[in-house]
């Protein structure tokens, strides 16, 4: 529930007010950056991503219910926002063999990062985004599960299957977890 | 450690946590020219407009009904 000093420029954003737009844009845009960039994991594209989230919100104002909380809403379209994202630039990887998105860090077995990374990308955008946020950047599921509009179940069977389908890629490139 | 264990370990070294701040710019500009472009035109529009001009041409007598509706 939002505080009183929040809730008279979530009304007037719910009409259309531009400066209280503004307003909640300035509040909000660096938790909804910093969600942003834990999964899609780049940082330039998630500044493209941010700019297309508010505006959809700001599309979607009459959808809002301003006692509710403008950040959870705000993450939820948000994530949607890295999904489309996520599928839009796993149909270009398909056409050009890099993929400058994770880079792999230097490591002793740099060969076996390598493989968990490529291992990775080539989970679907749904898998991707619960495996960052889940394993990765230790995110509750609670959280997670709000942000995609799905039960905690759905999130933890997600994980399970994200590792299920790691495990078996690594398989497949010839590498036993 | 745990098969899981081993392989949640490589994944947080394969792909590492994130570490950024905020925007490197002032993104407000941005949302404010989207929000002040024009509108194109829809699928839907372009289909309508599409339909009437087939129309039209199939059946040149009928202008005056279109006029009419305009």
């Amino acid at each position: 529930m939002p505080d009183t000093l929040e809730r008279d420029p979530l009304d007037r954003f719910v009409q259309g007010d531009q400066k209280a737009f503004e307003w909640l844009f300035r509040h909000y845009e660096g938790d909804v950056y910093r969600w942003i960039v834990r999964i899609i994991r780049d940082a330039s594209a998630a500044e493209d991503v941010l700019v297309e989230a508010f505006w959809r919100a700001y599309r979607g104002r009459a959808c809002f219910d301003s006692s509710r909380s403008f950040g959870a809403w705000m993450r939820r379209i948000a994530t949607n926002a890295a999904l489309d994202h996520l599928k839009v630039a796993r149909r270009h990887a398909r056409w050009s063999a890099t993929d400058s998105v994770i880079a792999a860090p230097a490591a002793p077995d740099s060969a076996l990062t390598e493989s968990v990374a490529l291992a990775f990308r080539r989970l679907s955008p749904k898998l991707q985004i619960v495996a960052t946020l889940a394993l990765v950047e230790e995110q509750p599921y609670a959280d997670i599960a709000d942000a995609l509009d799905v039960p905690i179940g759905t999130v933890k069977s997600r994980v399970f299957r994200a590792i299920r389908t790691l495990r078996k890629e690594l398989a497949r490139l010839g590498i036993r977890p | 450690m745990t098969d899981e264990e081993r392989l949640r370990h490589l994944l947080r070294t394969a792909v590492q946590r994130t570490a950024v701040p905020s925007p490197s710019r002032n993104l407000w500009p941005l949302i404010v020219s989207r929000s002040e472009a024009p509108r194109g035109w829809s699928w839907l529009d372009l289909s309508l407009a599409a339909v009437v001009a087939i129309a039209l041409l199939m059946y040149p007598g009928r202008l005056w009904l279109l006029a009419y509706h305009l």
